[in-house]
């Protein structure tokens, strides 16, 4: 004979007080992650390959990537809890002053919260340099170029190569200066004075970025040429000649990480096959175009070591 | 005439089983994470190969263990009209299935944001892993649902091992959410340590221990006037 069990209102009070709690315990969980890093977890190193001209148009077949994609990686590693610091591999000549500038605030807001570390093997010239300047400490290889600190900029002339080919191109405009820089005739005095006042002015706020995080630099750095990793040393621009180990040993220290911390690198997302083949171009549906201010090393070496 | 409570009986003799399997399995678990070999040797092949084929066998074992437990909740409020078994049968068909939907899209987001961040952990450290544990704790509730009316039933009927399994049960489903929060707030060094391992298998055990009680107490409980022998 069966007894009277449970009363059904009692059950369901009780189910809805354990479901309550095992929200509460979920929910606890959701806010205690970001705390772990205080619970004793151990950190990690974070390396990302910043590699090839810095622009925001997407050159995927030749192995250059949208500054924004840098960014992004950046922005990665500096909400990752687990990264107490942070190793950019760079071999850029540089790039756009603005996509430049763009990965040098990026640098900055991380430098303000982890351990930077730069090491440049082979290029880290110009707008690259400009971009590691915040670093806590930038490292370049042997065989390294860095410097090239200056602004440049190209305005194309062709007027002569549409006469030959009899075309003309007239241009309607508001005001004087509307088509500054136009391809189809030579540059005006008051044109070439302008260009002349934004280059200075680029060039101002470059050299006032270097005086402020790297101190005391040789005036010859300002003249825009490069520099060997041991010239560079002298002249005060990065910090040391080694290795990349020695750069990653180096974030260990100053992040105070044991020996045994994993370097780990940052991958950009993948791109898809239309990116792949076309590149930002193709999803902004733009043809990429030259840009006017520059902050790289032009024309970019060629260095060659022939042995025999 | 089948007996009222056979299927009830099967499903948790299957669940034990399954189980059974997942505490194997848990014995086998790789040291996953950011430290394992990217490449994987022929001897650490078989033992993955054996894993997927004993996490076939549990998914199996699981799903063939809902059927006979809507089944045998279903038989069971035929046999007495009462309205909580009745409950119990929905709530074991609805949560679990919301439960699963939910941890399937958190882990496809899960995959999305890991192939995104190139690494594991950095990933990892993203809330869709809070999704999947939402969608366990769904699962879970489903247990604790069913976990009460076993109780029910125990006191209706007087059977000391089916009180035992209802309390277990219940118990078993709060440390599979406490260690899934703990996994989630710890992950890397849960990983790192082999801690997994271990949860998922005190985890396993207290799940087995409830299933076999319940198994048992079910098996002593007589509906609809002793139909058993």
């Amino acid at each position: 004979m069966a007894e009277k069990g449970l009363s059904e209102k009692k059950i369901l009070l009780l189910f809805a007080l354990l479901a309550a709690v095992m929200i509460a315990i979920i929910a606890a969980a959701a806010l205690l992650a970001p705390l772990k890093i205080e619970l004793g977890a151990p950190g990690r190193v974070a390396v990302i390959r910043i590699q090839g001209p810095l622009s925001y148009a997407k050159f995927s077949l030749l192995g250059s990537m949208d500054v924004s994609t840098y960014v992004e990686m950046i922005d990665r590693a500096r909400k990752d809890p687990l990264v107490k610091a942070v190793v950019l591999y760079v071999n850029s000549p540089g790039g756009d002053v603005a996509a430049s500038e763009t990965l040098y605030y990026a640098v900055r807001k991380l430098s303000e919260e982890k351990v930077v570390i730069a090491y440049i093997e082979g290029l880290g010239t110009s707008g690259a340099y400009e971009a590691v300047l915040p670093a806590d400490y930038i490292i370049a290889s042997n065989s390294s170029l860095v410097g090239a600190i200056g602004v440049y900029m190209m305005v194309y002339n062709i007027e002569d190569l549409m006469g030959k080919l009899g075309v003309q191109v007239y241009t309607y405009k508001s005001g004087p200066l509307k088509d500054i820089g136009s391809p189809f005739r030579k540059p005006a005095p008051e044109e070439e004075a302008v260009f002349r006042e934004i280059v200075n002015e680029f060039f101002r706020i470059f050299k006032l970025r270097v005086l402020k995080h790297r101190g005391k630099v040789s005036d010859e750095v300002f003249t825009g040429r490069p520099f060997t990793a041991r010239q560079a040393v002298d002249a005060g621009l990065i910090d040391a000649v080694g290795t990349y180990d020695d750069a990653i040993k180096k974030a260990r220290e100053l992040a105070g990480l044991p020996e045994s911390a994993p370097a780990v690198e940052l991958k950009p997302p993948r791109p898809s096959l239309l990116e792949v083949l076309f590149g930002g171009a193709a999803s902004q549906g733009l043809i990429p175009i030259p840009r006017y201010q520059v902050l790289a090393m032009w024309p970019e070496p060629m260095v060659t070591l022939v042995s025999g | 005439m089948p007996e009222v409570t056979r299927n009830l009986e099967y499903g948790y003799a299957t669940l034990a089983l399954a189980n059974v399997l997942a505490l194997i399995s848990s014995t086998m678990t790789p040291g996953a994470g950011p430290t394992a070999p990217e490449t994987v040797a022929p001897s650490e092949l078989f033992r993955l190969l054996g894993l997927a084929v004993v996490g076939f066998l549990v998914l199996a074992l699981t799903i063939l263990s809902w059927v006979l437990r809507i089944m045998g909740w279903d038989a069971v409020y035929r046999a007495t009209g009462k309205r909580l078994y009745r409950w119990t049968r929905i709530v074991i068909i609805i949560l679990p299935i919301i439960g699963v939907i939910v941890m399937v899209v958190f882990i496809i987001v899960g995959v999305l944001e890991v192939m995104a961040a190139g690494t594991e952990e950095a990933a990892a450290v993203g809330p869709w892993i809070y999704g999947v544990l939402a969608g366990t704790a769904l699962i879970a509730l489903s247990y604790v649902f069913e976990g009460f009316s076993l109780l029910d039933m125990s006191y209706s009927y007087g059977s000391k091992l089916l009180r035992a399994g209802g309390i277990l049960l219940i118990v078993a489903q709060f440390a599979s959410i406490v260690s899934g929060s703990l996994s989630a707030v710890m992950f890397s060094e849960v990983l790192r340590s082999g801690l997994h391992t271990w949860l998922n298998a005190a985890n396993n055990c207290l799940q087995l221990g409830s299933s076999i009680l319940v198994f048992l107490g079910v098996r002593e409980v007589k509906i609809g006037g002793g139909e058993r022998a």
